[in-house]
This record gives C-alpha cells, sequence and structure tokens, in this order.
C-alpha cells in the first residue's frame, strides 16, 4: 500500500512538473506535437538545430515556438525550418550583445528586435542603461515602434534616451500604446511617434521653461498684447 | 525659459476681436492677420513669423487713434537650445512709429543623469522715436533634477531696466516643479522678485528736513499654477496665480494678494484649423518692463500644412465590425503581475481563439464576457509576445490594433509587450 501510495505521489509530481509555468513551452509535449505536425525529414531538420542552438547556449524554447507556429499555418516544411534556423542565429547574436548574465526571456526580445532590423550595438546599449534590471519589455516595446514603421534609428534613439532619463517599464509600454491608439486614428506613424516622444522625453523639462509664465504663440514670440502701455508708461509698482 | 518647439509647421492666424486693458478696461475692435512658416517638428527647427494688423489703440498719448501693427519674428529650438527674438511696430496715423524689440534665449545641458543646468537671458529694447529708448536685460540660471516623476527646477537671476530716464535692478529667486498627470501636464512655480521703485523726493532728517532722493524696495512673489491637458480635438491651457506683495511704494502698501490667470482653449475643427478663445489677467511683470492687462481674444488659426493631433489615449479602439476581420485586442495590466487579454469581435462572432507564444501556438478558445468581449481564461505573463486570432474558424489573422511584423512563415504576426 505504501508502494501505490509513493507511486501515486510520483505520478502527481510528474503532472505537476510537466505542466508548463504559464507562458512556458512544454518541451516534450511540444516535441510530440512537433512530430505529429511536421513531416519526418522536417522534425529531423529542425531537432538539428534545436540541438545546435542548445550547444551555443542560447535558449529553445523559442526555437520549438517557431516551428510549432509554422504548424498553424500549415507552413511548408523547408520555411519552417529555414525560419528556424534564422532565429536560432539571432538568439546567438542577441546573447552575445546582451551578456551572458541575459535571461532567456531578454535573449529572446533581443532576437526579435534584430529581427526588424535593431542593431546589436543598440541592445548592448539597452543592456548597459539598465544594470541590474531586465531588457525584455524596452527592447519589446523597441520592437513594436519599428513595427509600426517608426524607423529604426529614431526609434533606438528614443528608446535608449527614455531609458537614460528613468523611464519604467510601463511608461515605455504607455508610449507603444499612445503611439498604436494615434495609429488607429489614421495618423502617420513617424508623427505619431514624433508627438508622443515629444511629450514623453522632454515634457516634463519643457513645461517647467514655461513657468515663466510668457506665454508663446506658435514661432513668435509674444511680447504683449497689442496696444498696451509701452514700457516707458508703465507705471513701476507690481 | 520658455521652450516649446513649433507644432505648427505653417499658420494664419486672425484675430477678430480683442478686449485689452492697461490697469482700466478699454473695448476695443482689433484685427490681425499673421502669416508664419516653420519646419516640421525635428532634432533643431527654425521657424519664422510675421503679423500685419491694425488697431485702434486705447494708450494715454493714442487715445482714439487707429494705428497700423507689425510683427517680425525668428525663432531656434533643438534639444539643448533655444532662442527666439522679434520686432514689433506700431505705426500710428501721423506720428512715430514705436519699435519694441526682443530677443530670449537659453541653454540646457544634463550634467549627469537626473540632474541638468540650464542658463537663460533676454533682453528688448523700446522705441518712440522722441523719448529716450527704454531697455531691459535679464539673465538666469537655473538646476533642473528628477525626482521619481516629477521634475524640479531651482534658480537665481539678475537683470536691469532702463526706461530712458531711470536704472531698475531686479533678483529674481524661482522654483518649480512639474510632473505628468495622465494627458495633463502640471506645473507649479514660486517666483520671488525684488527691485526698486521710481525715485521720489523725500524730505529726510530732523530737526532740518532735507530733500532727499529714495527709491522705495519692491518685492513680491508670484505663485502660478499651469495644466496644459490635450483632448482629442481640444487643448486646453489653464493658467492661475497669486501675486503676494511683500515690499512696494507706500502708497500701495497692506494691499493683500493680487490674482491672475488665464485660460487658452484651441479647438481643432479640421486638420488645418483651429478655433481660439482666451483671457486673462496679466500683472505688470517688471523684470520685462511689461505692465498689467487683461484681454481677452477670439481667433481662427490656419494651416498650410495638416497638423497632427494626438488621438486620446482614453477611448477604446472603436472600428467598424465588418464579419470576418480582424479583431482588435486590449490587454490589461492585473494585480496579482501580469495581464488578461481580452479581445473585441463583432457581435455576431460565435466563436473566438487566440495562439501565440504565450499558448505555444496552439489554439485556445476564448470565453464570450459580454456583447463583443472575449477573454483568455489565463494571465499574460510579463515580456513580449507574439499572437494571432481567428474568428468563427476563418483564417488566423494578426489583431487589427496591434503592430504585425512578417513571421518569415509566409504570413504576418502581431506582437504585444506585457509591462
Amino acid at each position: 500500500m505504501m508502494r501505490s501510495f509513493l507511486v501515486f505521489l510520483t505520478g502527481i509530481a510528474a503532472v505537476a512538473a510537466a505542466r508548463p509555468a504559464e507562458g512556458q513551452v512544454n518541451t516534450a509535449a511540444a516535441h510530440r506535437r512537433l512530430q505529429h505536425a511536421l513531416d519526418a525529414s522536417t522534425y529531423r531538420a529542425v531537432r538539428v538545430v534545436f540541438d545546435s542552438a542548445q550547444a551555443r547556449g542560447v535558449p529553445v524554447e523559442p526555437l520549438i515556438n517557431r516551428a510549432l507556429q509554422g504548424t498553424l499555418h500549415r507552413t511548408a516544411g523547408p520555411r519552417i525550418r529555414d525560419a528556424v534556423a534564422t532565429l536560432a542565429d539571432r538568439l546567438v547574436v542577441a546573447k552575445a550583445a546582451l551578456g551572458p548574465a541575459a535571461s532567456d526571456a531578454e535573449i529572446t526580445a533581443g532576437a526579435n528586435a534584430l529581427a526588424v532590423g535593431v542593431p546589436r550595438e543598440t541592445l548592448s546599449e539597452i543592456r548597459t542603461l539598465s544594470p541590474g534590471k531586465a531588457v525584455t519589455v524596452p527592447l519589446g516595446v523597441l520592437t513594436e515602434l519599428v513595427a509600426r514603421k517608426v524607423t529604426v534609428g529614431r526609434a533606438s534613439q528614443m528608446v535608449v534616451a527614455l531609458l537614460r532619463n528613468g523611464a519604467t517599464a510601463a511608461q515605455l509600454v504607455s508610449l507603444s500604446n499612445e503611439v498604436q491608439h494615434d495609429v488607429n486614428a489614421g495618423m502617420d506613424a513617424e508623427d505619431a511617434f514624433d508627438i508622443r516622444t515629444r511629450g514623453a522625453l522632454g515634457k516634463i523639462e519643457q513645461v517647467v521653461g514655461e513657468a515663466d509664465g510668457q506665454r508663446t504663440s506658435p514661432g513668435v514670440v509674444q511680447t504683449r498684447p497689442l496696444g498696451t502701455t509701452p514700457p516707458a508708461r508703465a507705471p513701476r509698482k507690481p | 525659459m520658455p521652450r516649446r518647439r513649433c507644432a505648427h509647421p505653417a499658420w494664419i492666424r486672425s484675430t477678430t476681436a480683442t478686449l485689452i486693458a492697461d490697469g482700466r478696461l478699454h473695448v476695443r475692435a482689433l484685427l490681425l492677420v499673421a502669416v508664419g512658416a516653420g519646419t516640421t517638428p525635428a532634432h533643431a527647427q527654425w521657424n519664422a513669423g510675421a503679423e500685419l494688423g491694425g488697431a485702434h489703440v486705447a494708450q494715454p498719448d493714442l487715445r482714439g487713434r487707429v494705428a497700423g501693427t507689425a510683427e517680425v519674428s525668428v525663432g531656434f529650438d533643438s534639444p539643448g537650445v533655444m532662442l527666439r527674438g522679434s520686432t514689433a511696430w506700431t505705426l500710428p496715423q501721423s506720428e512715430q512709429a514705436r519699435v519694441h524689440a526682443v530677443i530670449v534665449g537659453g541653454a540646457h545641458r544634463g550634467v549627469t543623469r537626473r540632474l541638468g543646468l540650464e542658463v537663460s537671458g533676454s533682453g528688448s529694447v523700446y522705441d518712440e522715436g522722441v523719448f529716450p529708448e527704454a531697455m531691459s536685460a535679464y539673465a538666469a540660471t537655473r538646476a533642473r533634477a528628477r525626482v521619481g516623476q516629477l521634475l524640479v527646477r531651482a534658480g537665481v537671476g539678475i537683470g536691469a531696466l532702463d526706461d530712458g530716464v531711470n536704472a531698475y535692478p531686479l533678483v529674481t529667486l524661482d522654483a518649480a516643479g512639474a510632473t505628468i498627470w495622465g494627458d495633463a501636464r502640471l506645473v507649479a512655480s514660486a517666483t520671488w522678485h525684488e527691485t526698486q521703485g521710481e525715485p521720489r523726493i523725500e524730505l529726510v532728517g530732523t530737526p532740518a528736513p532735507v530733500a532727499t532722493t529714495v527709491r522705495d524696495r519692491l518685492s513680491y512673489t508670484d505663485a502660478l499654477l499651469t495644466a496644459f491637458v490635450p483632448r482629442g480635438q481640444l487643448e486646453l491651457d489653464v493658467r492661475g496665480g497669486a501675486r503676494l506683495v511683500h515690499e512696494t511704494i507706500p502708497l500701495e502698501r497692506h494691499r493683500g494678494p493680487r490674482m491672475f490667470g488665464s485660460v487658452d482653449a484651441a479647438l481643432w475643427i479640421t486638420p488645418r484649423a483651429a478655433f481660439g478663445v482666451s483671457a486673462g489677467r496679466a500683472l505688470s511683470d517688471l523684470a520685462r518692463g511689461l505692465p498689467e492687462a487683461r484681454y481677452a481674444s477670439v481667433s481662427l488659426r490656419v494651416r498650410w500644412k495638416d497638423v497632427p493631433r494626438a488621438a486620446s489615449t482614453r477611448r477604446r479602439p472603436h472600428r467598424p465590425m465588418v464579419r470576418g476581420a480582424a479583431p482588435d485586442v486590449l490587454v490589461e495590466r492585473h494585480a496579482a503581475g501580469g495581464a488578461m487579454l481580452r479581445v473585441l469581435a463583432g457581435r455576431s462572432t460565435r466563436r473566438l481563439e487566440v495562439a501565440g507564444t504565450f499558448t505555444a501556438w496552439e489554439p485556445v478558445v476564448l470565453t464570450r464576457e459580454g456583447e463583443g468581449l472575449w477573454m483568455l481564461p489565463t494571465l499574460l505573463p510579463s515580456g513580449p509576445h507574439r499572437l494571432m486570432v481567428r474568428v468563427d474558424g476563418g483564417a488566423w489573422q494578426p489583431p487589427a490594433n496591434l503592430p504585425s511584423l512578417d513571421d518569415e512563415l509566409g504570413g504576418r504576426v502581431g506582437i504585444i509587450t506585457v509591462p
């Protein structure tokens, strides 16, 4: 009876261990799905990529995810293999740019950013500006901005500047959401980005300057309401 | 230091009616047509403007006279430097022109990640032709620091005003704090001024008083609250404050706080035209030699180029739902961490599925939460995700309201970052 009970407990532990943490791939289950969905040669080809990536020290889970994404669309085997291999190369570059201490999520986010054209130097810079903090969100926001057709240079420059000014992850996501709202409303992405980042980066500093109380019309220094008493005649009292 | 980039590359402004007061309320009709041009918002920007108009002037020496007015301005804005200059002419009938020229400039530089220094200055010249020129100059230096979500600034300034007869020194101390609250920008500031009154003769001394020239000490503090609130097509700028007079001329002593404020509203009725209303009361600015004034104006502003308008962030995306069209995805942060994913779909939707990195690309059927609203039963973890949605068993597609990428598998995929 004790043996049955122990087997029972072992079974429960195995099931509990097998259930992935939220958002993570159950590797064994994923492999079974891939084997079922892919033809044998494609499955062998992607397994080679998985093993190679593992040997190079990069996470395999995003590669499995990419292959599974291909099965969702019933994409041709060679294309799935090429997509997985391309992602593996990017993961290696991302890991090199983000440093050996980078987490799997950070490396994955870095690979996504590289995929849209963000230079690896930007990844390194973001890493440098966020010591001890996860960079998954800044990299994710950067990727979103570029995906919305904001130029890579401008988006990179602004995210770096925001990080340098102490922007939090929530603020970065909020910026991205604001740009998305404006784009959904029909605005050009670059215009929306410029408006929102003009506020996000310099907004506070800008309005402190306006505390002088001298209102200006756009492009014009408003010296006074026209027709008022000129300075030479102004009574000298506060 | 005013530092505002030109948000309007080109504009025409006409003021149809203005009420202006210089201590006492006068009613005047003022028509002003202004034409300006500038570059699009960028790192560095030059802009220029010109105004032409006519005014029925109610100055003590020009009462009842019609005068032509003209003003030309040039400005330069960049992340670290701002410079603006303008010259205004008043051309009364059968009188010599009066000219008022102003130049304002400043530079800002970050010293550390959270600390910056700023220097600014201004100068002006006023010439009536008959009387000696009046001139003013002012320079200030300030330190800025970021404390959490608050930006604070403090500084000191010195200057002088010469009205052609006497010179008046000026010292200021100022402090300000600013923050963002939702869409609004809020600023609180206080500026202490110290200057001198006009020289006057006073009999001083006993038993034989001697006529002595004395100058009263003038000292006051302006406390100001400013809120700038953009709401879709409406831009609202509200300011209010109080002047606390500490020392003034004998006749003005024992006077309580004096209130001032203004409201400026611009409604963009089209991408190129705005209807503006503003009104306010400004107290005398002894630093720049400007008198007290009350004003109200109505204006129509016309641009040569569409002005990008920031959509409100408070609206949920609203799009007509066509059967089979990609739905919108909403992500709401959860108190326990991660985020809830909700999807807005057409009312006729019978089945909604989502697949993404957070489901290992296994399709998950969403739960209907309400009319047109569906929910993913599990939380999305923090970080970037890729996802697709499918309506009623149709094709997998990226959500309509999210950015999408080439997925390198022959299609496109939606991406989202959860904080």
